[in-house]
């Protein structure tokens, strides 16, 4: 078995941090929710009695050798500009949002 | 007289060609039935029902020049509101794309509606299909057909809930710890998680693209054996899909070995569903199948790892909804900087459920965490996969149950992610392995909420399990069981 692990411990400021990292912006009352319940969580991976995984790679997909190239050429099936929404592009144009004076 | 909608979807595609029944005929019978039902059950985010019908006239017309299309041309579907479809909403259940119409569509709609499928609805599901039980759409969620005092089930409930209310004939969800499993499973129908690989992702919102797969919710299991002859293949558009041979034909049950692994009778398991699945079993062993016992850990590590590796994949998807190019703005309008927009835009867009998985996700991928959590996670899976394929080595096929309760009640499920997990216990395997797994009909409970159990099969034996499937359905009635009282308002 692997050596038991520590408790884990999110402080205030790791919230924080993830959350710039998430780029996401809770506020006082979510972030105390967010680390009571991520501590929650991750107590009841630390629970568990994992296997020896010491020699076993991982993996990152059920087929793992299944990548495959194709031709460098442009396919795409749409112009980009399509996706811009209609109430912030113009003229082709996207309206990007103030974030300066 | 059996009704319109109480007909499979083979069966009404045959009455198309037949030209017993009229294409648009179908369609009106559909948006009939949606406006008499959705109001109660809430499946559909948005009806498309003025394109259906045009498509409709224009398959009649081919049907009318005598023209021989393929057998489900003409049939209605719907479609879950996170594969792209192009001209028509795809919300993905969230206000972060509330406004969003896809300038292309996925290739598995490209496919369905080549052989004459009509996209008549995008179904509703949990907020990027990240829930279990569908409560986090940002639409409100679906009610079960079959007791509007419980859900229809999750992520993709909206596909099973418009099925079993007879609004379409069949439709396409997303399946990546279960979430297809589950719903067909609590609304009493058939549905395929098919092999990874099998059919393409292209134009599916990725949540977890190494655990996410399309794949058809039907009545039976011939009418998904329809619908995947139509949607299988390589697609250059995705490079994970392979080249496979999808033929489902009969196939004799004699010889065929099934393992029960008795480790998924666990003790908290809903008796009403143990004593339901071993019947199932029982059943197939009569048609010939042997039934054998097996070894399988189902254990909570199997969970553990689906929800480390599904957090940190759906963050790192997410990520990409910023609210510049499409999608919601927040209606602020000054913000400090760029960054401080883009955490504003994330904040509102997204619900708390799915912020809280994002929060889990990055967690587990920053420093300090990833080894002690995402890199053994991964590690865990590769450990899954052989278990897996070690207990398939013993046996063509293994059947399970696929969920441990029917279908759950609106806000009685667990309220942290982890026990929200812990509810996929028998399906999450197939996703982390990228097996396929078929679910079949097999009962009632008390309350007369459908039971479901599943069959595994290994990689690509897509066909496989749903010739079984047909074989069973062909002895049973199961699938042909409907909701009662179904859009009586009382």
């Amino acid at each position: 078995m692997n050596k038991p692990l520590p408790q884990p411990l999110i402080d205030p400021k790791q919230i924080s941090r993830v959350a710039h990292l998430a780029r996401l912006n809770p506020d006082e009352a979510e972030r105390v929710l967010l680390r009571q319940e991520l501590e929650r969580i991750l107590r009841s991976f630390d629970r568990l009695e994992w296997p020896d995984t010491r020699n076993t790679e991982p993996i990152y997909h059920p087929h793992p050798d299944t990548n495959r190239l194709r031709p460098d050429e442009v396919q795409s099936p749409f112009d980009p500009a399509d996706l811009i929404h209609e109430s912030i592009g113009q003229d082709g144009f996207l309206m990007a949002p103030k974030t300066m004076e | 007289m059996t009704q319109i909608h109480e007909l499979g979807a083979l069966e009404l595609g045959k009455k198309i060609a037949d030209r017993e029944i009229s294409a648009p005929e179908a369609v009106r019978h559909a948006l009939g039935r949606m406006d008499l039902l959705d109001s109660t059950v809430n499946a559909l985010i948005t009806i498309s029902g003025r394109s259906a019908y045009q498509q409709a006239k224009a398959i009649q017309k081919r049907l009318d020049a005598g023209e021989k299309l393929p057998p489900l041309a003409g049939v209605p579907l719907a479609v879950q509101d996170n594969i792209s479809t192009k001209d028509i909403l795809t919300t993905c259940a969230s206000r972060m794309l509330h406004n969003y119409v896809p300038p292309f569509s996925a290739t598995v709609i490209d496919r369905l509606v080549a052989a004459g499928g009509i996209v008549i609805g995008k179904t509703n599901l949990g907020e990027f299909a990240m829930d279990g039980t569908n409560e986090t759409s940002h639409f409100g969620p679906v009610l079960n057909p079959w007791s509007t005092d419980h859900l229809a089930g999750g992520s993709g409930g909206g596909c099973a809930a418009a099925v079993a209310a007879g609004e379409v004939w069949y439709a396409l969800g997303s399946d990546t710890g279960g979430s297809l499993r589950h719903s067909c499973s609590h609304c009493g129908l058939t549905g395929l998680k098919p092999t990874y690989g099998s059919v393409s992702r292209y134009g599916l919102v990725a949540n977890a693209s190494s655990l996410d797969q399309i794949g058809p919710v039907a009545e039976s299991a011939a009418d998904c054996a329809a619908v995947m002859a139509l949607i299988a293949g390589p697609d250059p558009k995705d490079s994970t899909t392979q080249p496979m041979e999808f033929k489902p034909e009969p196939v004799n049950l004699n010889g065929l070995v099934i393992g029960l692994p008795e480790e998924c009778f666990l003790p908290d398991l809903q008796p009403e569903i143990g004593k339901a699945v071993q019947a199932a079993a029982h059943q197939l062993a009569v048609l010939g199948a042997r039934i054998e016992p097996v070894a399988l850990s189902l254990g909570e590590e199997a969970v553990a790892a689906y929800c480390l590796i599904a957090a940190a994949e759906a963050s790192a998807n997410l990520a990409r909804f910023d609210g510049i190019q499409y999608g919601y703005r927040p209606a602020d309008p000054k913000h400090d900087d760029l960054s401080d927009y883009y955490c504003h835009t994330r904040q509102q867009g997204f619900g708390a459920a799915a912020r809280r998985w994002i929060m889990l996700g990055t967690l587990i991928l920053s420093a300090g965490y990833y080894d002690r959590y995402y890199l053994q996670a991964s590690k865990a899976r590769r450990l899954v996969k052989e278990n897996l394929q070690k207990a398939l080595a013993q046996c063509d096929l293994l059947l399970t149950p696929v969920a441990p309760s029917t279908a759950p009640r609106p806000g009685a499920g667990p309220d942290d992610l982890y026990n929200t997990c812990l509810a996929n216990i028998f399906t999450v395997s197939a996703n982390l392995s990228g097996f396929p797994a078929l679910v079949l009909p097999c009962g009632l409970d008390h309350c007369n909420l459908p039971i479901g159990f599943q069959l595994i099969g290994s990689a690509f034996s897509d066909s496989l399990l749903l010739s079984v499937g047909t074989a069973y359905q062909e002895a049973t009635a199961f699938h042909q069981l409907r909701p009662p009282h179904v859009g009586e308002k009382t």
